[in-house]
């Protein structure tokens, strides 16, 4: 057990000493770079772990909230572009529903 | 979070136990996967529980509405998004007793070890699986990209018969509650990718 412990401290120092290498801006990775050019849905979700990592070390950064910013409002045009109207079959689906919802509620309030 | 208003008043009745907001309050959640620009399918799952104590034990009362759906949207201003839902549902009732009581064999069996008697806990539920419909409009406002709230409005028409309940691998009669058409609204938290 003592040299179990003894094994885990000298670990833990190795480990401690070691001299972090000071890597590039995160700002700038791949990731969050695909993620300002063409919004957060862009990100596969296998690659979101990455991009969560290298997200949360830009927040830090200088300009982290600003670029923050910039994806989200990204995001928000794509999300607008892509959807902002129905294409088709999905038109039909939805017609059905608001048709469906609009005659349930005038039958119920009609009291029949 | 669901506002439905089932009537389970016959249900409810003496000596059944009796109903609080669990009555009209479900607990609901989604999960959906965007497989079109504008259109998500998903599996819902609305839950009304009560529990209550049925001549003094314990007893349960559950019925959970769960849908495969289609959701259809779109954006009509930036952050703003208008759904629409359609789908069946593949419902299912139960109803739990738990007693405790002394039963004659287990009885002699401790007393042959010289043991006074002891209560012995059974459980058991009767179930029933009923079909239905559901349908609803919702707008969701994003708060970010990741996350957003909704609102809906909706319904949900169920084909429930009393006489389709099982216990004990047999038919038997269930209660006569009504949710044959329930208005629905929800209100909620969205989460996702």
């Amino acid at each position: 057990m003592v040299k179990l412990f003894a094994i885990a401290i000298i670990c833990f120092s190795v480990l401690l000493g070691q001299e972090t290498e000071k890597t590039e801006n995160p700002c700038q990775s791949e990731l969050i770079k695909k993620a300002k050019r063409e919004g957060v849905r862009s990100i596969k979700i296998t690659e979101v772990p990455t991009y969560l990592i290298d997200l949360w070390k830009c927040r830090k950064e200088k300009e982290g909230k600003k670029t923050l910013k910039r994806i989200n409002e990204k995001t928000y045009i794509e999300d607008y572009k892509s959807a902002e109207q129905f294409v088709g079959f999905t038109a039909t689906c939805a017609y059905c529903s608001a048709a469906t919802v609009l005659i349930f509620y005038i039958i119920k309030l009609s009291g029949n | 979070m669901g506002y439905s208003s089932p009537d389970y008043k016959t249900f409810a009745e003496n000596p059944f136990p009796s109903l609080g907001i669990t009555e009209t309050m479900m607990v609901n959640f989604s999960f959906t996967y965007q497989v079109y620009s504008n259109a998500r399918v998903g599996f819902s799952e609305w839950i009304s529980f009560t529990s209550d104590k049925y001549e003094g034990e314990d007893f349960s009362r559950s019925i959970k509405y769960r849908a495969v759906f289609i959701e259809t949207y779109f954006f009509p201003m930036k952050k703003l998004e208008l759904n629409f839902t359609l789908g069946p549902l593949i419902n299912s009732g139960s109803i739990s007793l738990t007693t405790e009581q002394t039963i004659d064999v287990w009885d002699n069996l401790m007393e042959e070890f010289n043991n006074s008697s002891i209560d012995i806990s059974s459980s058991d539920k009767m179930t029933t699986t009923f079909f239905g419909f559901t349908s609803s409009i919702g707008a969701r406002f994003y708060l970010k990209p990741y996350l957003a709230i909704e609102t809906q409005i909706g319904f949900m028409e169920n084909y429930y018969s009393k006489d389709n309940w099982s216990f004990q691998g047999k038919d038997i009669k269930g209660p006569n509650i009504d949710v044959e058409d329930l208005p629905l609204f929800t209100f909620g938290m969205v989460y996702g990718w």
